[in-house]
């Protein structure tokens, strides 16, 4: 149908399929002969009736939560038995921070919270957008692990060669993180995201 | 690059339960669609989704065609309708019929398929696109989803507006996108 192809193109096809425009005498005569035309046109046509009539329901979010506890609560636990469990407390959090002097507040920008043990600082950043990120400083993290948890949602991310980890944008909400090192298990068990 | 069935599958037999979430994520409207197209109320469905989940854990081990999960769930959702059902028809014949246990009736209860294999294959074309939707960048997604999976298509102004777009423009990417999606459904 053009100088280079002897097809419809495939937006017009898709023009066809979605009835956004009528059908010229030139494209249904081709269509008629060309096989390859007429059942890319099928495909298309398929689909896009496929999506329109797709109204299957979402199955309650309490449903879905109980399917994925089905693997929290029976899975055999994968913390070695030696690890120790210990809670980090909050050392620094860039919302509560006063201001250096002579700089304005950060408070629109990310957050930035560190948080301590013995052993091993973590320092969480959040963006406004809820995502989250950071790094676990003074402790080896090879094959370390972390998971961030709510009532609703729940992720899990592998430290890389430098200790870092980073999450998507998370909902809004309260939520438990548990950082996995050999031999440690870190918890930080509140951390409040806001809308 | 999405993760493939098996690969989520193999993750979950190591323990991670970030596969596991991905692929309820990824099964849950198919596996919820089953009991209830089939005439199973919220409640009797949501049983049926839950036993459909612990199955799959319990026997996740056992599957040895990890990439055809998607049949497995399917069948094992179709099962545990048919199963609750039964049941339920043999406890309403039970009430009525006195004399006879609910068990002794269930044993007389003809075996019946509670979908026809048409709204099944239907369901499962429909869990096909969807998976190759969620493969295809944001924008695409976006705009797919405004034309196809509303009640009413969403018009040309609102679909340019949302994009920051022309309405021009919307045809030319409405294209691309489907071809990308007929590309995906094709692997």
């Amino acid at each position: 149908m053009s100088i280079f192809s002897p097809h419809i193109p495939f937006t017009t096809l898709v023009d066809v399929a979605d009835e956004n425009s009528t059908t010229s005498g030139e494209i249904s005569e081709h269509l008629s002969t060309c096989s390859h035309c007429s059942s890319q046109l099928e495909k298309i046509r398929q689909t896009i009736g496929l999506m329109r009539s797709d109204t299957i329901e979402n199955p309650p979010t309490a449903f879905v939560q109980d399917a994925r506890k089905v693997f929290r609560s029976r899975a055999p636990s994968r913390e070695p038995s030696l690890a120790r469990r210990v809670v980090a407390s909050l050392s620094f959090d860039s919302f509560t921070a006063a201001p250096a002097f002579g700089l304005r507040s950060q408070r629109s920008g990310g957050r930035q919270l560190i948080y301590s043990t013995e052993t091993a600082d973590i320092e969480l950043r959040v963006s406004p957008e809820n995502e989250v990120a950071g790094q676990i400083l003074g402790a080896t993290c090879e094959n370390g692990k972390v998971n961030l948890e709510s009532e609703s949602f729940s992720a899990s991310t592998s430290l890389n060669e430098l200790c870092e980890f980073s999450f998507g944008a998370v909902p809004a909400g309260t939520y438990k993180i548990s950082v996995h090192l050999p031999g440690l298990l870190v918890d930080i068990p509140q951390l409040e995201l806001g809308p | 690059m999405q993760p493939t069935d098996k690969e989520l599958l193999i993750a979950c037999r190591n323990g991670d339960e970030a596969s596991w979430n991905v692929l309820i994520d990824r099964y849950q409207r198919l596996v919820y669609a089953i009991p209830r197209r089939a005439g199973l109320n919220e409640d009797q469905a949501g049983e049926v989704f839950q036993q459909v989940f612990v199955t799959l854990f319990e026997k996740m081990h056992e599957i040895n065609e990890p990439d055809r999960l998607h049949a497995w769930l399917v069948t094992t959702a179709r099962r545990k309708t048919w199963r609750l059902l039964t049941k339920e028809r043999a406890l309403q014949t039970a009430n009525t019929d006195e004399g006879h246990t609910a068990e002794e009736v269930l044993a007389t209860v003809v075996d019946t398929a509670p979908l026809p294999d048409e709204t099944l294959m239907r369901l499962e074309e429909q869990h096909r696109i969807r998976t190759a939707l969620a493969a295809l960048d944001p924008r695409c997604q976006k705009l797919l989803t405004m034309l196809y999976y509303r009640p009413v298509p969403a018009p040309y102004s609102e679909i340019a507006a949302a994009f920051g777009t022309s309405e021009g423009s919307i045809g030319p990417t409405r294209a691309r996108c489907l071809k990308k999606l007929l590309q995906l459904l094709e692997q």
